[in-house]
């Protein structure tokens, strides 16, 4: 039956409103996997037993090996040793392979649940279960090599190492030398303790520790040292043998300065702890290392002067480390995602630093280092905004000039902040503001630009930050040269072709200039992104609207903390200043730690600290 | 602690609060309409309507010293479950009253000043959000915010101050009697409701460290207060007159008009709309947050922020109410009178109250 115009008409207008399937295939797209697609809300049950087979396959085992078992002493008890101990012996070999297959989920259901394999005294059952964890021999990297130490009767060891993270001069000098040419080969080993006989006598290494748990043993093999295992002993021996390769001590990148320590942390985080204790020569300071990621193990040393910082604070960041639960942190930076206070601000709640000898100030004004094996940064917590806008060699510097420079960083700060908005809002809302010559000027030269000024802002700030990402990505020296060039072009053809008002390439410019002013990037950068929103405020309501943004932006900051601390003490709320704050004092007028960390001794200096002034001197005077 | 735990404020926090209350008014029409009506002696009217509040101030603390428990508690302990259900209703009236037509004001000089071409209700809804974001970030921020800009408000001020001093005529000050010194000692007795804002340190002091903060808090906020009002004062009517300066609808506004130091150096007014809008949005943001706070307080409620929305919508429907800036000039008249009731009855009643109890338990521990 034909169709009449009524329902051509349907059935066109049903094709336009209502869903219909596509003839075509599907277009390829990445689909997520199963995991993905959980609901992450609800209680999940172990990883290991997330698959039911794996979890029959376990029942199957357990089950056959208590028939085993059960078979076992049936045959002992009846001394039936003939037909019936070959069947045994058939079906414990089968029982053996059997487990092999299943240690690996068992492994993985161990480290799901938190359960932590103890060393074996079995030293095959040790490497079978170094083997299951490094997944050898696939893996080359982690090497085993079994040696027998001369002894009565000789002990069968294994030493397992890291190739490349542990230095095989040191293994085989401090480990592998001293035990296999021991001294005297007829000492019974077994008849005392064992572990401690070698590590006392045998081996001559600066750290060698005894452990009982596969985690250790993992923490030791992973960060490059040497483990020994012994037959016969539910114990084992990590020997500091660390000697990978690595960048030395190197000059700062991002926080040069003219005066000051010219020294940088690298990834190595030993390295690092060194070069503070370096410049800390104090037995007060305590370095604590807590392991984090699930997946790679990476060292978190915490760092504070045990009779200054505030007892709570280094609880609190203790508690706060231990409290996270993630595969891998690789950067200090990632760290501080998981730590801090309110991680989805915009403004840095810790100093992130490459300097020593900052890190080694705060820690002496009570605060507390964090350091992450790999990082070359090193996040001091807790912070006030006004600790982000101080400066590497702020006291390598003469007191008045320094205060100068922080001034302007301050009006750089708020230029960086404020000045395309308020150009923004003076320019279209409030012309009276402006001197009548320069409102003339701006207007003969905005007069052929065919945009509004929003947009013109809008498209300058869009070319510096394309200029300023395009020179970060471009590799050596041409990075900068190419940031320079494109702005000068950008900028000069923009204002020829009319796009943009001379006025205007002022503007961004020296917003540009105002926001490298600022010595934290980070907070260089969460103002560059406030700088947008300052923007739109202005385009909306002119200086009203810039007033209330200002107004809330402020109180945002006071209402945050970092660990615990008013993220704008010492201003608000108000406490005794140490003397630094947006100023500074000469250091020996230093006299208190900044309150607001609450430190346990809050004097750092005699009210006198220059007591020399007080003495008569023994040379001759003008009288 | 529950979760409108309202932080912990120092005397700082306590200053910023009650100067952030009590002197946007400084900025409106209201001190214009008083300078024409009792002329010179101004400042006799503004001395008095500051110390009586205090006294106020002061009668509340010895009454949250004698009863423990929250404004509620109190007042309930001391004048039954109806009085004292009476007495937070009026409070929260008044604080709602108070931001409600502080920001229609401040709207409406918005409009003229700034945004002619703006709709006065987009402008209120505007400063509406703000003043939500501000109290829903809690009082402690607010506080310190106001403690962090003020001082830079008032360096603005001194400067405008200094500024027109060219247009000083001090004959203006002449008769200092002004239109008669029991006018002036009327008025200040009557409006009291200018400094109403200070009985929020009574309201919100178990935040603070303790009595003797509360009492600097007030002491510092209310002596500011008073002499920037005064030098305000004195200042307007020696560069306008009495009878020029009570007809100008925007005092500050119009002295800001006038600075002219050269020619990049005039039309400075549009700056100072930042100052204004600052002090305006903590006086709507603070007043809005007492009374919220009161409700929470008076329901027993366990949180403060998901009522902001709705205290914001309400102050902000109020404001739209008034027909024009005359209406709402007339009410704004009428608030300052009857919250007057808020600074001599109620604190009077419970201050007799706890004096009562306190004397009873005397007896009764005597007696036992």
């Amino acid at each position: 039956m034909g169709k009449n115009a009524i329902n051509k008409v349907f059935t066109s207008m049903k094709r336009m409103f209502v869903y219909q399937p596509s003839d075509q295939p599907a277009p390829f797209v990445l689909r997520e996997t199963k995991d993905d697609k959980k609901d992450f809300t609800q209680e999940l049950p172990p990883l290991a037993l997330t698959s039911v087979q794996q979890f029959e396959t376990m029942l199957r085992y357990a089950k056959r090996l208590e028939i085993f078992i059960e078979k076992a002493i049936e045959v002992l008890r009846n001394g039936q040793f003939g037909d019936k101990a070959e069947e045994l012996k058939i079906e414990y070999a089968a029982l053996v392979k059997q487990q092999g297959a299943i240690s690996a989920i068992l492994l993985s259901y161990n480290s799901s649940e938190g359960v932590e394999p103890a060393i074996s005294t079995s030293l095959e059952e040790n490497q079978k279960v170094i083997e299951d964890i490094y997944n050898l021999p696939l893996n080359k990297d982690v090497v085993i090599r079994k040696l027998t130490i001369p002894g009565q009767p000789a002990v069968k060891a294994m030493l397992v190492f890291t190739d490349g993270l542990a230095d095989k001069k040191i293994v085989n000098m401090t480990v592998l030398q001293p035990l296999m040419m021991m001294r005297n080969a007829r000492e019974e080993l077994y008849s005392a303790d064992l572990v401690s006989i070698i590590i006392e006598e045998y081996l001559p290494s600066g750290q060698a520790s005894r452990v009982s748990r596969f985690q250790e043993v993992q923490q030791g093999i992973n960060t490059g040292d040497a483990v020994l295992f012994f037959d016969g002993i539910g114990e084992a021996v990590t020997v500091e043998t660390k000697g990978f390769e690595h960048r030395g001590v190197d000059r700062p990148a991002t926080e040069q300065s003219i005066r000051g320590s010219q020294n940088a942390f690298s990834e190595v985080l030993r390295v690092n702890t060194a070069l503070i204790r370096s410049m800390l020569h104090s037995s007060d300071l305590v370095t604590e290392m807590i392991p984090i990621g699930k997946r790679g193990h990476s060292n978190c040393a915490v760092m504070y002067l045990q009779s200054v910082a505030n007892r709570e604070l280094v609880a609190e960041v203790r508690r706060r480390i231990k409290g996270i639960n993630t595969d891998l942190i690789i950067d200090s930076g990632v760290l501080e995602h998981f730590i801090t206070d309110s991680p989805k601000s915009p403004f840095p709640q810790s100093l992130s630093t490459e300097r020593p000898d900052r890190v080694v100030v705060h820690l002496v004004e009570g605060r507390v280092a964090l350091l992450v094996d790999g990082s070359p940064f090193a996040h001091v917590v807790p912070v006030s905004l006004f600790t982000l806008m101080h400066s590497a060699d702020d006291f390598a510097l003469n007191l008045y000039y320094t205060n100068f420079l922080r001034i302007v960083r301050w009006i750089g700060a708020f230029l960086s902040m404020f000045l395309p908005a308020f150009y923004l809002a003076i320019s279209t809302f409030h012309q009276e503001a402006i001197p009548t010559e320069l409102l003339l000027s701006i207007t003969a030269a905005r007069g052929q630009v065919p945009f509004p000024t929003i947009v013109e802002i809008l498209l300058l700030e869009g070319a510096f930050e394309l200029v300023r990402e395009g020179g970060l990505r471009v590799p050596g020296v041409l990075g900068s040269t190419i940031g320079i060039v494109g702005a000068l072009i950008l900028g000069q053809a923009a204002v020829a072709a009319k796009i943009v008002s001379p006025i205007m390439v002022i503007v961004i410019a020296v917003t540009g200039l105002a926001s490298y002013s600022i010595p934290d990037y980070r907070l260089a950068s969460s103002l560059r992104l406030i700088r947008f929103i300052f923007v739109f405020l202005s385009m909306s309501m002119g200086l009203v609207g810039m007033a209330c943004g200002f107004f809330v932006l402020t109180a945002i900051l006071c209402s945050m903390k970092s660990f615990g601390m008013p993220y704008m003490a010492p201003i608000a709320p108000k406490t005794t200043p140490g003397g630094d704050v947006i100023l500074r004092k000469t250091a020996y007028m230093q006299q208190r730690r900044p309150d607001e960390l609450n430190t346990q001794d809050a004097i750092r200096q005699d009210d006198v600290s220059r007591s020399w002034t007080e003495k008569t001197p023994t040379g001759g005077d003008d009288s | 602690m529950k979760t409108y735990h309202i932080g912990k404020l120092g005397t700082a926090e306590g200053i910023a609060l009650v100067f952030g209350l009590t002197v946007p008014r400084l900025f409106l029409s209201a001190l214009a309409e008083i300078v024409g009506a009792y002329g010179q002696i101004l400042w006799l009217s503004m001395l008095i309507y500051t110390a009586i509040p205090l006294l106020a101030l002061f009668m509340m603390i010895y009454v949250r010293k004698s009863v423990s428990g929250d404004i509620f508690t109190v007042c309930q302990q001391l004048v039954g479950k109806i009085g004292a259900w009476f007495i937070m209703v009026t409070y929260i009236g008044m604080f709602f009253a108070n931001s409600a037509l502080i920001l229609r004001q401040f709207a409406e000089y918005t409009l003229i000043t700034a945004l002619p071409r703006v709709d006065f209700q987009l402008v209120i809804i505007w400063y509406a959000i703000t003043a939500g974001i501000l109290c829903y970030l809690g009082i402690e921020a607010l506080c310190r915010t106001g403690y962090i800009m003020i001082p830079f408000l008032i360096i603005g001020i001194i400067v405008v101050f200094i500024l027109v001093s060219p247009f000083y005529v001090v004959y203006n000050l002449a008769p200092w009697q002004g239109n008669g010194i029991m006018l002036a000692i009327q008025t200040g007795i009557r409006d009291v409701g200018f400094n109403l804002g200070l009985l929020s340190l009574a309201f919100l002091s178990s935040a603070f460290q303790n009595t003797k903060t509360v009492k600097a808090a007030a002491i510092y906020a209310l002596g500011s207060v008073l002499t920037l009002r005064i030098v305000f004062l004195f200042s307007y009517i020696m560069v306008f007159g009495v009878n020029a300066g009570g007809e100008k609808a925007m005092p500050f506004f119009e002295m800001t008009r006038l600075v002219y130091l050269n020619s990049y150096i005039q039309h400075i007014e549009s700056l100072f709309i930042v100052a204004w809008v600052i002090f305006g949005i903590l006086a709507i943001a603070g007043s809005l947050y007492i009374g919220l706070y009161l409700i929470v307080v008076l329901l027993k409620l366990p949180a403060l922020r998901p009522i902001v929305v709705l205290g914001v919508s309400i102050v902000a429907l109020i404001a739209m109410l008034p027909p024009d800036i005359a209406y709402t000039i007339k009410v704004d008249k009428l608030l300052i009178t009857f919250t007057a009731v808020g600074i001599y009855i109620f604190p009077g009643i419970l201050f007799l109250m706890a004096l009562v109890k306190r004397k009873r338990r005397k007896k009764t521990c005597t007696s036992s």
